[in-house]
């Protein structure tokens, strides 16, 4: 059991950090390709087609893609000055009560996300702009990325203890 | 009435959830999918929120976002804004309170080359603060320019705080961002001004450094000219670019991506360690920046289906006697009170759906509004109890100073950034004439 538990959770972070990758790699060609869109419409080479496209479906992926390793980051910014400010008991409660309600929200968003993208695949109809591709390619960061973050987000429950909010707010003072 | 039920259960509830200590998009997750429920008929509401996330943030002109928040991970990770913080220190001598002038200079430039304020604080914070500790200088002399000049970089450009505001609020990128540099100069003079007059008044505020080394100006001057001059040029660049309208502000920030990559390669400061770092730690904040804004649209559009944005307006133009004076100061107080709480991108996404149907409906110049916006987010950047700077900052103090210690130190900082901001309510003049001139 213990082994097969291991085995999800390299999984989980292997799959989080891909995506992070995938993301920043994204995150690397819009910056090259704008740079180089100035200059080559400096020397007169003229604008490079379909780079608008391309930077807003990056930037949407980026948003989505990267959710999950911030969350496990635990970079998602966050207003502590109530919770810190209750007795650890009840901390620690309100602290998994959020949890719950991230998991809640992010397997309902999951689901729906899910949905939607599969209407897409089946419909199969493309986006004319300066680019032409299907709208599945801009359905699928979604579903995922909620999935993700739900089993973030009951991961965090699950390793969350009381023992811990203790010693982070000694390490807090 | 549902439109007042649509706006207790979307701002009531987003603030309630973040208080409950919910992660910020996820409160506004919580409450787009309560009020896509409610308010949009349940399953198609939900999908369509799903369809929202896109359209939200899929913007060429969001792109300088995460570009603007690279500039300054790349100064930081490759050394480059340490130094020039370190020739700004050699240059400066023989003023009163001089380490404390240095972490305004300092920080100043380095806001001409980071969208990050944070990055800007840790930065000052770290090269300045034990150094100040070590000769004995005042908390508020100390810690309180290196946290205040932090949010600086909210106004000088590149900014990416000036970006989300001007996408999500339909204000010109390029005049928010280039009127911006007007309150950030303010600012940095008003920093300075009180630091010399204080140290004047009292010099055992900030002592002298015993034994300091006798340089020639020469000496003094080299470090500026070769490790912070040619990054003024980056900022030229990039300002230069969108003023000359060669460039919209996301070239400029790429332009300004691509100038800092070449100045680290020509420092030989770069390494693909610190690349990769830069690369990382940009993506950190910008996609939970990003991730926030997807929430917008649906937010946004549940306050206008159920009218509850018409309706506010309606009853804040016709069913009171406010000017729009006293509208726009009530906004200014409102956004301040939220800073006391919140981070800026969500007070962003929490008061433009609301504020700027009002403002455009009694006719008050959106460009000022936004920039006086931007000074009261800056102010909330240094408020407790949640002022992101001044965990910045005992981060850098390793929490060996309390932080009612660093809020007394900020206090008169934010006295000063609150005159700013009155100069510019009073005296809308001193910003109006830059896009003037611009057009």
């Amino acid at each position: 059991m213990k082994q097969t538990i291991r085995t999800l959770e390299t999984g989980y972070v292997g799959l989080i950090h891909l995506l992070a990758f995938v993301a920043v790699f994204l995150f690397m060609i819009i910056t090259g390709w704008i740079a180089l869109e100035v200059f080559s419409r400096a020397l007169g080479f003229g604008s490079t087609l379909g780079l608008v496209d391309f930077a807003e479906g990056a930037i949407y992926s980026i948003a989505l893609l990267a959710a999950p390793w911030v969350q496990y980051k635990r970079a998602h910014v966050r207003v502590l000055v109530l919770p810190e400010a209750l007795p650890i008991g009840m901390r620690y409660v309100l602290e998994l009560l959020t949890l719950a309600v991230c998991i809640v929200v992010c397997s309902v968003l999951a689901y729906y996300a899910m949905g939607n993208f599969l209407v897409s695949l089946e419909r199969n109809e493309l986006i004319f702009s300066e680019l032409v591709f299907p709208e599945w390619c801009l359905q699928w960061q979604a579903p995922v990325a909620f999935f993700l973050l739900a089993i973030g987000f009951l991961r965090d429950i699950l390793t969350t203890s009381a023992a811990d909010l203790v010693a982070s707010a000694i390490t807090e003072e | 009435m549902e439109w007042i039920q649509a706006l207790a259960v979307m701002l009531g509830g987003v603030i309630v959830l973040i208080m409950l200590g919910l992660p910020v998009v996820m409160a506004f997750m919580t409450a787009n999918l309560v009020g896509a429920m409610v308010f949009f008929g349940g399953e198609i509401g939900i999908i369509q929120m799903i369809r929202n996330l896109r359209p939200s943030v899929a913007s060429y002109s969001m792109a300088p976002i995460p570009l603007f928040v690279l500039m300054g991970e790349i100064m930081l990770q490759t050394g480059m804004a340490k130094r020039s913080i370190e020739a700004i220190d050699k240059l400066i001598s023989r003023v009163p309170g001089r380490l404390s002038v240095v972490a305004v200079l300092g920080g100043t430039s380095f806001a001409a080359l980071s969208g990050s304020s944070v990055a800007n604080a840790a930065m000052v914070g770290r090269t300045l603060l034990p150094e100040m500790k070590a000769l004995g200088y005042a908390n508020s002399l100390s810690i309180g320019p290196a946290t205040a000049v932090g949010g600086i970089a909210v106004l000088i450009p590149p900014s990416a705080l000036a970006v989300i505001l001007g996408s999500l609020a339909h204000i010109s990128i390029n005049e928010l961002l280039l009127s911006g540099i007007i309150p950030g100069v303010m600012m940095m003079v008003a920093f300075l001004a009180y630091i010399m007059i204080r140290c004047r008044l009292n010099p055992s505020l900030a002592p002298l450094e015993t034994g300091e080394v006798t340089m020639t100006f020469g000496e003094r001057l080299g470090p500026v000219v070769k490790n912070v001059l040619p990054l003024m040029l980056i900022f030229v660049a990039v300002v230069g670019a969108i003023l000359g309208g060669f460039a919209t502000p996301t070239e400029a920030a790429a332009i300004g991506v691509l100038a800092s990559f070449l100045a680290a390669l020509a420092y030989r400061r770069l390494t693909i360690q610190n690349f990769f770092k830069a690369f990382m730690e940009s993506l950190k904040f910008s996609a939970m920046i990003l991730f926030i804004i997807c929430c917008s649209g649906t937010f946004s559009q549940i306050l206008a289906f159920t009218g509850a944005t018409e309706k506010l307006t309606r009853a804040v133009i016709e069913g009171s006697d406010l000017t729009p004076f006293v509208i726009v100061v009530l906004m200014l107080v409102l956004l301040i009170i939220l800073g006391f709480f919140m981070e800026s991108a969500s007070i962003i996404m929490l008061t433009v759906p609301i504020f700027f149907p009002i403002l455009n409906a009694i006719q008050v110049d959106v460009l000022w509004f936004g920039l006086m916006m931007m000074v009261a987010l800056e102010i909330g950047l240094c408020t407790p109890p949640f002022g992101i700077l001044l965990f910045v900052i005992q981060g850098v103090l390793n929490g060996q100073v309390s932080m009612g210690t660093i809020y007394r130190a900020v206090f008169p900082f934010i006295a000063l950034q609150m005159l700013v901001l009155l100069i510019i309510l009073l005296f809308p003049g001193t910003i109006s004439w830059l896009p003037a001139l611009l057009e």
